[in-house]
């Protein structure tokens, strides 16, 4: 049970590298380049692209 | 009257799709939400020009982010679809989907159904070639080729764009319908073949060509929210696989889109939700402590046997 105790688990793991890739790609202007992209009718995802 | 797990699920598949399409004005007047929101990916599959969409689809963005964020890598997108994957690896696809939730109401319909086998195995590896296909290497080397990124797989495979998006605008948008030509024509036909596919097959689109399930799979056998189970429990009877509509070999493994459909059929009550064990009890396993009640198990077992 100790040894289980001492490791976090995988999910958590890569759950904190996700945050913290969040946090860089925000900084780096990601969540900008995501919105303004998803703020116009993508005409190709709609098929007249 | 108690409801059963699977209408649950169906109530939280039918509570997603509305949450993630929450701008109900836009099925009106053909046009798109703009707000801030948008730049936050939802889980599912569900494309952000759908006149409801509030939020970001993920592999739209995953797209747009690798054909037009110049020499940055797509950090926002990756560490968005890594925590996704970490808190509910697909569970996304059983609880959390749109388009799998038209699929499970399109295999409601009493038809006959052609069922799982060595085809349906071998079928299931093509959305790992989409993935890698459409999503990764076609956007970024049509972009080194012609100078311009095209989100691949959105433009000529995705059938929940042409549902959510295509129809709905091109119905309340006529400014739209005169650029109307061949590719909607495809991704029409598209989505009628695989809509007729889901009356026969289970989820086809989820089984054989979904990337964002693909990307989910690596991880469904750790992630926080998902069936395990309790192998000191479990008898190895295979019931769960033979209740099982998808080609899952094993309880959370790549296939498994964590639906549930096994847990009550098993016998010995080895199949439990870690979500439901988390709200309901503190005495039961924690996620990834099974292995270590098998061996506790089979310990108990060689100590009990060695008796006389």
């Amino acid at each position: 049970m100790s040894k289980l105790k001492k490791h976090p688990p995988l999910w958590l793991l890569v759950l904190a590298i996700g945050i913290l890739l969040i946090a860089v790609g925000t900084a780096q202007g990601g969540f900008a380049d995501t919105l303004r992209k998803a703020s116009l009718i993508c005409y190709e995802c709609i098929g007249v692209g | 009257m108690a409801l059963t797990a699977q209408f649950k699920r169906h109530l939280v598949q039918l509570l997603a799709a509305l949450l993630y399409n929450l701008n109900l004005t836009g099925f009106t007047t053909g046009t798109i939400y703009q707000g801030s929101l948008k730049g936050v990916c939802v889980p599912g599959l569900n494309c952000y020009s759908c006149p409801g969409a509030v939020g970001a689809c993920p592999l739209g963005a995953l797209q747009a982010a690798l054909v037009g964020s110049g020499q940055r890598l797509p950090f926002y997108i990756v560490g968005t679809i890594l925590a996704f994957g970490a808190l509910f690896g697909r569970t996304v696809c059983g609880w959390l989907c749109p388009f799998g939730l038209i699929q499970d109401a399109l295999d409601k319909a009493p038809l006959p159904k052609i069922g799982k086998g060595a085809w349906s195995r071998a079928f299931s590896w093509g959305k790992y070639l989409v993935l890698a296909g459409l999503v990764v290497v076609a956007p970024v080397a049509l972009l080194f080729a012609t100078g311009v990124g095209t989100p691949a797989f959105c433009a000529w495979l995705c059938p929940a764009g042409t549902l959510e998006a295509g129809i709905p605008l091109l119905a309340a948008n006529s400014n739209l319908r005169i650029m109307l030509g061949a590719l909607f024509n495809w991704k029409v036909a598209l989505l009628a073949a695989l809509g007729v596919a889901a009356l026969f097959v289970y989820r086809p689109f989820c089984r054989f060509l979904c990337p964002l399930g693909a990307l989910y799979s690596f991880f469904n056998r750790f992630a926080l929210v998902r069936w395990r189970v309790d192998e000191g429990k479990c008898s190895g009877c295979g019931t769960c696989l033979t209740a099982c509509k998808a080609d899952v070999r094993q309880v959370s493994d790549r296939e498994c889109i964590q639906c549930g459909n096994c847990a009550p059929g098993c016998e010995t009550r080895a199949i439990r939700f870690t979500l439901h064990d988390m709200l309901q009890s503190k005495g039961r396993l924690a996620p990834g402590e099974e292995g270590a009640a098998r061996r506790a198990a089979e310990k108990d077992d060689g100590r009990r046997k060695a008796r006389p």
